[in-house]
């Protein structure tokens, strides 16, 4: 997946979309840098990112967009299933993954910070706080298993996680509305289940 | 807020198509809690103190993670909190607030805010000077915790943990000097 820079008059024209009066602290075209990311579980929105340069660290917001609505990433999921309902939101066993990669990235949840482990051995070298590394959404756990049970509509993932800090093999349930239900099976130690 | 906030919910999301506004549902209730939560210790009273005599704005704004960004010259702090309180510990929102305050008290204490302008050989300095000082002060406030308020303290700590500061912490409270604090950082920042 490869972020595409948009040009200056997109940036300007994105800014002007959503900043709002009052944190027009946020944002200049000036300072500011726009991109874009085409998800494959999304066939009409793509991820916007607006960039602050004028400090370090720099400062991010992101949206869902068509390139005309703007859904901010609150860190709820409710931008997300508002965009399900869309005909454009293709899930299945190919995007599944991603899908998951993505939703853990941007939705806080009251169990704490859920990331899909590339294997179990990374819980013991994952930065919670490593951006790059948690919207890397291709990444493919491994080991992994993904069944799709016809008469439910569920897409089932087998895959370790982390989970409060801890790695676990985790069932993950995703409903055709995109609603994402995780059950931690067990414990996991380098790679062993206890 | 988990363990303080019990009311709090899942407040929906701030969504719009046309002029937004990211203002928190519960900015008022959040920056209450964390107020009081901070004005607990000694250096988060004089900061607050110093938030009130220096009319700092303060906005709480939903976002994906806890984090904040200032601007010196509207003399704001945006503090972004997940639009769902109950992911988020009060503990983070209260080191945040803490955090933008002492930040916009950097340009009165000579503490020069990274950029890109900043030429390389000069910029590596100047991160690590803002880093140390931001270190620092959320180490002074997190042992103050320590000492005088242990319901709180082992959450504050955890977040040091899991922002990678945790070899920090304890140079710091092992009474290292600020240019060994200095090393023990641009270690961590170039790791």
């Amino acid at each position: 997946m490869i972020w595409q820079r948009l040009d200056r008059d997109k940036t300007v024209s994105m800014i002007n979309r959503v900043k709002s009066a009052a944190q027009s602290m946020l944002f200049t075209p000036t300072t500011s840098e726009a991109k874009c990311l085409n998800l494959p579980f999304y066939q009409n929105y793509a991820l916007y990112r607006l960039t602050n340069y004028s400090a370090l660290p720099t400062f991010s917001m992101d949206f869902l967009s068509d390139g005309e609505a703007y859904y901010y990433m609150d860190g709820s999921d409710v931008p997300i299933m508002k965009l399900n309902q869309n005909s454009g939101f293709v899930l299945n066993e190919q995007t599944v993954l991603s899908y998951l990669n993505f939703y853990f990235c941007f939705v806080r949840l009251p169990e704490g910070e859920i990331i899909i482990l590339k294997s179990p051995e990374e819980a013991a070298i994952i930065d919670l706080y490593d951006d790059e590394r948690r919207e890397a959404f291709d990444a493919i756990p491994t080991p992994c298993k993904i069944e799709e049970a016809r008469e439910s509509g569920l897409i089932n993932v087998i895959v370790p996680i982390l989970y409060d800090s801890s790695p676990m093999e985790a069932l993950i349930s995703v409903d055709t509305s995109g609603k994402v239900t995780v059950q931690p099976k067990r414990m996991l130690t380098l790679g062993r289940a206890q | 807020m988990n363990d303080m906030l019990k009311q709090f919910g899942d407040t929906g999301a701030a969504i719009a198509s046309g002029a937004m506004s990211y203002a928190h549902p519960l900015a008022d209730a959040i920056i209450s809690e964390c107020t009081t939560l901070l004005a607990k210790v000694p250096e988060g009273a004089r900061l607050l103190s110093y938030k009130q005599s220096k009319g700092i704005t303060v906005e709480i704004i939903t976002g994906k993670k806890v984090d904040w960004q200032v601007n010196h010259e509207q003399n704001k702090a945006a503090i972004f909190c997940p639009s769902n309180t109950k992911a988020v510990d009060i503990q983070e929102m209260t080191l945040a607030l803490a955090m933008s305050i002492r930040e916009i008290e950097h340009k009165e204490l000579g503490i020069i805010q990274p950029n890109l302008q900043i030429p390389a050989d000069h910029s590596q300095k100047v991160l690590v000077d803002y880093f140390l000082d931001l270190n620092m002060e959320m180490c002074r406030i997190v042992t103050e915790f320590e000492n005088g308020d242990a319901d709180n303290f082992p959450k504050f700590l955890d977040l040091v943990k899991k922002l990678g500061q945790y070899e920090f912490y304890r140079d710091y409270v092992a009474g290292k000097s600020q240019q060994e604090l200095w090393e023990t950082l641009k270690k961590t920042l170039t790791n």
